[in-house]
């Protein structure tokens, strides 16, 4: 009985460590993608700076044993650019993606703020400035692992 | 010929998406046309489009990913799958190509030299509200995500074994 309560302990700790791992973690591919968003969709000389301003990332959620937090946007344009739309204007099909390469160039970096948040989390080795810490990194918890991977709407490394 | 360059996987699933014909005899060419002719275009379409004729049709591979696993000859990509029309009133004939589509890549396995395989999908409907997008003209997004191990890769590999 003892050792299931420690377990139990140690599961919730767990999972708050990688809840708020998640919540760094996505902010970075938000912030690559406000990045790519600041000098518009065209030419730059209508910016407005809405559209970066309005990548917003949610507060975690939880989805069956997965934590979620969500980046996205509000704004209604968003996803017509992102996916292609006939122009009006130009009266040719437009397209500029911002958010899909976006997040596939934050993978590494948002995968490398998981693991400095939960092991600072999980009183291990912790973030900032080079880690003086001679032994290996130990792996990221798979559950944690993949939790973060779900939030941020990539793919597990093997899906099927 | 499969999977032996990238180029044939895209003209696999070019030909997968016009050829394919579901149990009442529906095909993507009744929508798209067929052949070289057929209105289903890689990456984007041309400036001019003759939306008088029906449904187009734009395909792309995305997210091309080897995660490591199986020594790298293990790919993910994503079919996306753009059919648009216009105007509004086409919204119908747009969905209808879309349940083609979808049963067309759901389940769709073709091992002739390579593998590939898909067993997922997403669907979304986009309809422009306000310019600078046209918003006469409906989109329904298709996603389907593949499995590959192309045979460009695969042949050294087992060799190798």
């Amino acid at each position: 009985m003892k050792l299931d309560r420690q377990d139990a302990a140690l599961g919730a700790r767990i999972r708050a460590a990688a809840t708020q791992a998640l919540v760094a973690a996505a902010t970075v591919p938000a912030n690559a993608v406000r990045l790519r968003l600041r000098g518009g969709y065209t030419s730059g000389r209508f910016v407005t700076g809405l559209s970066s301003a309005s990548v917003t990332q949610s507060a975690p959620e939880s989805s069956g044993d997965a934590v979620l937090v969500r980046v996205g946007t509000n704004v209604k344009y968003a996803p017509f650019w992102e996916f292609g739309h006939f122009n009006v204007f130009t009266r040719k099909y437009e397209r500029v993606e911002v958010w899909r390469p976006g997040f596939l160039d934050s993978i590494p970096e948002a995968q490398r703020t998981f693991q400095q948040v939960f092991f600072a989390a999980m009183g291990g080795a912790t973030t900032g400035a080079p880690n003086l810490d001679v032994r290996p990194p130990a792996p990221a918890p798979p559950v944690a692992y993949s939790a973060a991977v779900t939030v941020l709407g990539w793919r597990t490394p093997r899906g099927h | 010929m499969a999977t032996d360059r990238s180029t044939t996987l895209m003209a696999l699933i070019r030909a997968r998406l016009l050829g394919f014909t579901t149990r009442d005899a529906v095909s993507m060419s009744t929508y798209l046309g067929s052949g070289a002719s057929a209105r289903l275009y890689g990456i984007r379409p041309p400036d001019t489009v003759d939306w008088s004729a029906g449904v187009i049709g734009i395909y792309r591979l995305m997210n091309r990913l080897a995660d490591g696993a199986d020594r790298g000859l293990r790919e993910t990509v994503d079919v996306e799958l753009l059919l648009m029309a216009r105007p509004l009133t086409q919204s119908l004939a747009v969905e209808r190509a879309a349940d083609v589509a979808d049963q067309a890549m759901l389940n769709w396995a073709d091992a002739t030299q390579g593998l590939v395989f898909c067993r997922r999908r997403q669907r979304d409907m986009l309809v422009p509200d306000s310019a600078p997008m046209d918003t006469e003209v409906i989109t329904v997004r298709c996603v389907y995500p593949l499995v590959v191990w192309p045979q460009f890769l695969v042949q050294y590999a087992v060799a190798a074994l």
